[in-house]
């Protein structure tokens, strides 16, 4: 059961090689208790690292990028319309926090890849083994079928 | 002091009889007669001995025996886990939470730059260069409570323990110190009594070498203008904005930074301290002053 420490909006400078950068106070970054054993410190000291932005106004991202995250990532959106991403992996908060911007990045990172033209040839490849797997079934299939007709004692 | 009292104490010192052989004794339990064995009742008989067998007779096997059983020290097998231990650098761990601690204290100075000889007066690390110390190393323990603008010279140090100084506005170096020079640098009034000149810093060697000169690790052999990137991208890294350092009242104290050959701040290699007579001598002979002033 957590209880949330310091709530603080903070600017936090978050950027990654695509070239996105979010550096208006647009990420709520909040403190809390971490779970798992621990004893005194882990009862005690707020590790937990969790930051949030809404992503309907992130005007950081484009269009795009906002409506594939909105998609993919409806799970972790809440109702107010904020991504929430948290990690309690280390002891420190600071560690938790470079957790989460990475984490962040990673998201925005996935959601701005386009999925590549497949070449022919991976087309080709891929039909080839389509055809492949559903021949050797009919093949597999047809010897299943003469072991059971030959095990048949048939009456005449 | 009451007055009453001394005078009392006065008084019986001038009533009471000289101290002598024959009025002294040990406090009550203070002496404890040993036991003698062999010699009548509670010493007497078996004299703690036992009944029979080997350990009545003295003739118990050697420690670890086992009866024949092969014993535990030979069962386990060896293994190098101490081999070549004494060739191993060691570092002394310096926690944030120490150093924070310090410094709330009044033991350490904030306001100048931090050294190991700072910390060594302190009391708040101890190092040992005879025991193979090559100085001490910075551990993060303590990084989310640390609130501290220091410029702190250490010999290793983490990344979360490198952001936690800085995201406070603070400087840290990593620089390398041989074994003789750290010596120095620990006791340094004890090396003024003996009365050499202050030795040069030797340069790391080869296996330390790529880890003083990267830049992320801050280390003194670093390209400054790389260092200042890295500071910046471990800001973005950790989530903090880096506080402009050039703004700051401190600055000159916190760009404060030893040269490779140089021990201490103030005194250049070469130079004799003379501390009863609060001098210090310089070398004029040419030779002299360029050996001092290279590196290798």
């Amino acid at each position: 059961m957590e209880l949330f420490g310091e709530c603080l909006s903070l600017v936090y400078p978050l950027s990654c090689d695509n070239g996105f950068v979010c550096s208006s106070d647009r990420l709520t970054v909040t403190y809390s208790r971490s779970s798992g054993p621990g004893g005194q410190n882990v009862n005690k000291v707020n590790t937990k690292a969790d930051v949030r932005f809404h992503v309907a106004t992130a005007d950081w991202l484009s269009e795009e990028v906002r409506s594939v995250i909105t998609a993919k990532y409806q799970n972790r959106i809440n109702r107010a319309g904020q991504l929430i991403v948290t990690s309690e992996v280390s002891r420190y908060q600071m560690r938790n926090l470079a957790d989460c911007l990475q984490k962040i990045r990673d998201i925005v990172t996935a959601a701005q890849e386009k999925p590549q033209p497949q070449s022919k040839e991976t087309a080709e490849m891929r039909r080839m083994r389509v055809e492949n797997m559903h021949r050797e079934r009919l093949r597999q299939k047809k010897i299943h079928s003469s072991i059971k007709r030959e095990r048949r004692v048939t009456v005449d | 002091m009451s007055w009453s009292g001394v005078r009392s104490s006065l008084e019986l010192l001038r009533r009471l009889p000289r101290v002598s052989l024959a009025n002294l004794r040990p406090n009550p339990g203070a002496k404890k007669r040993e036991k003698r064995r062999g010699r009548g009742i509670h010493g007497g008989k078996k004299s703690g001995r036992g009944h029979k067998g080997q350990t009545q007779r003295g003739n118990r096997p050697r420690l670890g025996f086992e009866g024949g059983q092969t014993p535990f020290y030979i069962v386990i097998p060896k293994y190098g886990y101490n081999k070549g231990h004494s060739y191993r650098r060691q570092y002394q761990p310096l926690s944030l939470n120490r150093l924070q601690y310090l410094i709330d204290l009044g033991r350490v100075d904030p306001s100048q730059p931090i050294d190991l000889t700072q910390l060594v007066n302190a009391r708040g690390v101890t190092v040992q260069p005879l025991k193979r110390d090559y100085g001490i190393q910075l551990v993060e323990e303590g990084a989310d409570i640390f609130a501290a603008k220091v410029n702190i010279e250490v010999q290793w140090a983490s990344e979360l323990a490198i952001a936690a100084v800085e995201r406070n506005g603070g400087i840290i170096t990593t620089a390398f110190y041989d074994p003789r020079n750290l010596d120095i640098l620990c006791k340094p009034v004890s090396f003024f009594l003996r009365g050499q000149p202050i030795p040069k810093r030797m340069l790391p060697p080869e296996e330390l070498v790529p880890y003083y000169t990267d830049a992320q690790n801050r280390g003194y052999l670093a390209d400054p203008a790389k260092v200042q990137k890295e500071r910046i991208s471990l800001a973005k890294k950790y989530g903090y904005i880096l506080p402009d350092i050039s703004k700051d009242v401190m600055y000159s104290m916190l760009t404060m930074r030893k040269d490779p050959l140089q021990i201490f701040f103030g005194l250049a290699p070469g130079w004799l301290v003379n501390l009863p007579e609060k001098k210090i001598l310089k070398p004029i002979d040419e030779e002299l002053c360029k050996y001092y002033r290279s590196e290798l």
